[in-house]
């Protein structure tokens, strides 16, 4: 075919081709369907090394390739190697605009759409060098701007979590009404929040409460696991964790009251509350998940056997930690300027945020 | 506790235990490029598998870690791989330091080296997709792996959450009691992929229960991606986490650029050297993990500190300095922010 001949080099990165300055690759026409356009293109196959076990094979049609400006292996933007999501949303961030790349859905529009000479979505920029250096500059100047003002991503996200609060407010309000009639007092019965938190318990449970819905588990158990000094706890079993998302509360097992107790004493916040117990406090960004040892123990049916149970617990712990915040007053420790590094100055951002506000809603999409 | 990087990987089954690779009979004709019987009656094709994944136990060093394999073992994942420590493919549970190996090279290849697809399948089985960044498993058949024991709810919540965080760094569990079903969400995907296939057609039912013997009777788990949370919360910490992740993703890429535009004349060809040598001996010190893209790990304090690096960068870049001009970065080589600490 007179297709073949004229045929261009495939477009492979740098990054699959490997270190090698030489390769050897089999070319297979027609040898292989497009993931993306259905339509069969010309097949190259390679590997990185003669010893390597892992065939590298071009998996879409050079012009879906080109439409997309990626890879035809690695299917990552050819400029930047990222995923092509991911440049998208990068650059509807910079020049404020949604730019996305469409997929056809059905088989008849995807041939289609690859035999159309465009660009796609970020292709258009990131396929043309000096576009390309063009959004790396704003993305400089944005960032740089955001660095003087320093304060610009936290506020940013604390403008967002504010947003996040009113509505789980009037979420809240909601709930409060639905489940005004539900009974969780046997729950509460067995929650140890009339206990006190102190620096020499000796227990291996922990009730861990005031537990974002953003907060993953992995994230409290790496907080956990880096204060204990242990590494992938998960794998020896040290400790498990049970956290109720719906519940916004959680608990917390170690193997061993050794552990426990070490767990304890590294915890260097703690919380008075009203009426004079205590709260340890596990700070995991600009949160703090409080803690309180639990020595009856606990299990998945401590959080609610339901949904609508969680539900109901979540709010009326909310309602506790606004009582204990109320009139609140923070005991730090003296260490505390050493971890320093896990906490937010909350208050310096909110006093920086007025000034910058304008500026970070640039950053806002 | 041993971690398996000091022992060598078990055989799961011995070669001669393994099953016939032809299945029992369920149809007329079978066919040898798929493996599976076609035609006259369909019978039911859910089973439970005879072999499981231990994940302490079994996992070990392999031949595949000698030779930078990036990819596991599908057998091990399933728990019958008969080659043990002389396997090619990598016989652990996926960790931090292997996803950054595979989101360096590849994200559509999952974490056994198998190509994804552009779309889903209908029922959402299978290897995946390489369109959307999937975290989460849907979990059904949840009765025909307790052979119809009856359980309470939270009892089935923790025996889910018990096999599945073996797996892997969990993000969040949520059982759902009406539909009977559970969505499991990782950490990183290449645990949802990994997951995915260790705990399809396995039973859920324990030793001590008195049904053990007869697992085989029942029908084993159905583990398929999920399909986006519509829960409008669950939607709005997904876009959080997207514009974090393209915030990290800024800051890195403008790393690349000052370090190439610092260390000028340097060509496109040189440049673009990979550094997929150079990660897997030095794990990847924890400033540059959090500026990988699959990292959505990242804490905000930590960000600002990147920021404020990046400015230092940019009074380097005015007066380059012989030394900072030498560094010749590809996309993902160590660049010099990471290395003023």
């Amino acid at each position: 075919m007179n297709d073949e001949i004229n045929e261009l080099p495939p477009k492979i990165c740098e990054q699959c081709l490997g270190n090698e300055t030489n390769i050897r690759m089999t070319k297979i026409p027609q040898g292989s369907e497009c993931k993306i356009c259905t339509l069969p293109f010309t097949l190259y196959h390679f590997k990185t090394s003669k010893r390597s076990s892992n065939l590298i094979k071009t998996l879409i049609c050079q012009r879906c390739a080109t439409q997309r400006n990626i890879c035809q292996c690695c299917m990552l933007d050819s400029r930047w190697h990222i995923p092509i999501q991911l440049r998208d949303h990068l650059i509807s961030i910079v020049n404020e605009e949604n730019v996305i790349t469409e997929e056809a859905k059905n088989d008849m529009m995807k041939r289609f759409l690859s035999l159309k000479d465009v660009k796609l979505g970020g292709a258009q920029i990131t396929s043309d060098a000096s576009e390309a250096d063009n959004i790396i500059d704003k993305l400089k100047s944005i960032l740089l701007r955001a660095t003087s003002d320093n304060s610009n991503l936290p506020l940013q996200r604390q403008k967002v979590t504010a947003v996040n609060q009113n509505e789980h407010d009037t979420n809240d309000v909601k709930n409060i009404e639905k489940y005004a009639s539900l009974d969780i007092s046997y729950l509460l019965k067995k929650l140890p929040l009339n206990e006190s938190f102190s620096r020499n318990a000796s227990t291996r449970s922990y009730f861990l409460y005031n537990i974002d819905t953003s907060i993953p588990e992995w994230k409290i158990s790496d907080a956990i696991s880096q204060l204990l000094d242990v590494k992938k706890w998960s794998d020896g079993n040290s400790l498990s964790l049970i956290v109720n998302h719906k519940a916004r509360c959680g608990g917390l097992r170690f193997q061993s009251n050794e552990l426990g107790e070490k767990f304890v004493s590294k915890i260097s916040d703690t919380l008075s509350t009203p009426k004079d117990l205590k709260r340890g406090i596990l700070p995991i960004e600009r949160f703090k998940i409080f803690i309180i040892p639990w020595t009856s123990g606990f299990s998945a049916a401590s959080f609610g056997a339901n949904v609508a149970e969680n539900i109901k617990l979540s709010l009326s712990l909310n309602k506790l930690i606004q009582l204990e915040l109320g009139v609140h007053s923070f005991v730090k420790s003296a260490d505390n300027s050493k971890k320093g590094k896990t906490k937010t100055p909350k208050k310096v951002h909110k006093l920086k945020a007025k000034k910058s506000k304008s500026r970070a809603n640039k950053l806002i999409l | 506790m041993k971690s398996w990087k000091d022992r060598s990987a078990k055989v799961q089954v011995k070669e001669s235990e393994l099953p016939s690779s032809i299945p029992a009979q369920t149809g007329l004709t079978f066919n040898i490029w798929y493996s599976k019987w076609s035609q006259g009656f369909a019978g039911n094709t859910r089973f439970v598998s005879p072999f499981a994944l231990q994940p302490q136990p079994h996992s070990g060093r392999t031949r595949g870690d000698n030779d930078d394999q990036l990819f596991f073992c599908l057998f091990f994942a399933k728990g019958m791989c008969c080659l043990g420590s002389k396997c090619q493919y990598l016989h652990h549970i996926p960790n931090e330091d292997d996803v950054d190996k595979l989101a360096l090279r590849t994200e559509v290849l999952d974490c056994f080296g198998r190509e994804k697809f552009a779309d889903y399948r209908e029922d959402m089985g299978g290897v995946g997709s390489f369109r959307r960044k999937n975290r989460t498993l849907y979990i059904g058949g949840i009765d025909g792996a307790l052979n119809g024991k009856h359980l309470k709810s939270t009892q089935i919540e923790s025996r889910i959450r018990f096999v599945f965080s073996r797996l892997g760094a969990i993000d969040r569990i949520r059982y759902v009691e009406d539909k009977n079903c559970a969505f499991v969400k990782f950490k990183y995907q290449a645990n949802a992929e990994f997951g995915k296939e260790a705990m399809s057609n396995q039973t859920l039912l324990l030793p001590s229960d008195k049904e053990w013997e007869d697992r085989r009777e029942g029908t084993g788990l159905l583990v398929k991606w999920a399909n986006e949370d519509p829960d409008p919360a669950a939607q709005k910490r997904l876009q959080e986490e997207q514009k974090l992740e393209s915030l990290n993703m800024m800051v890195r890429l403008i790393n690349n650029n000052t370090i190439t535009s610092a260390g000028a004349g340097v060509d496109n060809n040189t440049k673009k050297i990979p550094d997929r040598k150079e990660t897997p001996e030095v794990s990847i010190n924890s400033t540059k993990k959090r500026l990988l893209p699959i990292d959505n790990g990242l804490q905000s304090d930590i960000f600002i500190e990147n920021l404020k690096k990046l400015k230092k960068n940019e009074n380097i870049e005015h007066n380059p300095s012989n030394s900072f001009s030498r560094k010749v970065g590809g996309p993902l080589v160590d660049y010099p922010s990471s290395d003023e600490e």
